[in-house]
């Protein structure tokens, strides 16, 4: 039996490029995509409703892990059996989600996208430098190897939806799923997935800054 | 003059750098918070007003006089006991700001649970495409 994929995009102030990310993945094939608009203050939701895909609106802005449980929970309800998350700024490759898609259908619950097992990829060497403290952090905190922690692109099997149900709701979102995917025994493997990092995605003024980035690592240790 | 002279070199020689520090950070938040208290700013209650006015102008007095701590706790009978009044004011302040952020944590998930509701509120089973999208 086909499994019924949906792909979840968080997405807060991305008006400049959410219209091509959504047209990229109809390319693919990839007709059931739900848009979580998380309170943007641009034109994010216009652009995305005229799509014609689900778009749901946060009235507030909560933070990329509240968007993408909300973006979860409207696939379970829509009798989804596989949800792929996939970032909003366009730094991900639509062709990637078949590569983790062929994971679940391998038995693994959850598979997770990494940009640091592909090799030859220009990725900014402050983001290697954060993703490096972001993974001795998860190893020390959740005693799991990982090596991209922070990734946005994974796939959730159906047993895995209610793993993100007891995680919070800002960037400290993706490692808290990997305590989950060891608290309750999930099967997860780590696949290279492609990233492209834009002038647009680096200027972001909303990214997680340096500021931000020690208070989740705060926020993470008493989620510990 | 001597007087006055005493008093001057009094203020100069006994105060630190750090003590008139803190008493200008004091004194500018208290006028601040006046200001904005007698401009009739939104939010600016009389309680407000009164608890910044109280905390940072006794920060401010007791940064320039120190000693003051001392005699106000002699006349109070304490006597040598401040350091275990600091001790349990410390303690009731963590336990303050651990509720606190324990409270911000449950009202930040409600309002996340509430604004999900919303969102999901809008959601038609009927926005979906005909058939279902497969695995390629």
């Amino acid at each position: 039996m086909k499994k019924r994929v949906f792909v979840v995009i968080p997405a807060y102030n991305e008006e400049t490029v959410i219209g091509s990310v959504i047209h990229a993945l109809e390319k693919q094939g990839y007709k059931n995509i739900i848009v979580v608009d998380d309170g943007s203050l641009d034109a994010t939701y216009t652009i995305s409703s005229k799509t014609g895909i689900i778009v749901l609106h946060h009235l507030l802005n909560r933070g990329k892990g509240a968007a993408i449980r909300t973006g979860v929970e409207a696939a379970h309800i829509l009798d989804a059996d596989v949800v792929v998350t996939f970032d909003g700024d366009g730094q991900h490759d639509p062709a990637d989600i078949s590569i983790l898609l062929q994971k679940i259908n391998a038995g693994y619950d959850v598979v997770l996208g990494s940009r640091f097992l592909k090799k030859q990829q220009k990725i900014p060497i402050l983001k290697r430098v954060y993703n490096i403290i972001a993974n001795v952090t998860t190893y020390v905190l959740f005693g799991i190897t990982v090596t991209d922690s922070q990734s946005g692109i994974r796939a959730y099997g159906k047993k895995a939806f209610f793993a993100l149900d007891s995680c919070h709701d800002r960037y400290e979102f993706d490692t808290e799923v990997l305590r989950e995917i060891r608290r309750l025994h999930l099967k997860a493997i780590e696949v290279p997935v492609h990233v492209r990092y834009t002038a647009y995605s680096q200027n972001k003024y909303d990214k997680q800054t340096f500021t931000s980035g020690i208070w989740t690592f705060i926020r993470m240790f008493l989620a510990a | 003059m001597d007087v006055y002279t005493n008093v001057f070199s009094c203020i100069i020689m006994d105060i630190s750098l750090y003590q008139y520090g803190i008493a200008v950070i004091a004194a500018y938040i208290v006028i601040r918070r006046s200001i904005m208290f007698f401009r009739r700013i939104q939010n600016q209650s009389f309680l407000k007003f009164f608890s910044f006015v109280t905390i940072w102008g006794g920060i401010a007095i007791f940064a320039l006089w120190p000693s003051l701590a001392r005699e106000i706790t002699h006349a109070l009978g304490m006597g040598e006991n401040l350091n275990t009044i600091i001790f349990i004011t410390f303690i009731i302040l963590f336990t303050l700001v651990f509720r606190l952020l324990t409270l911000i944590e449950r009202l930040e998930s409600d309002i996340t649970s509430i604004i999900r509701k919303d969102a999901l509120s809008t959601l038609l089973p009927t926005k979906l495409r005909k058939g279902t999208q497969d695995e390629k």
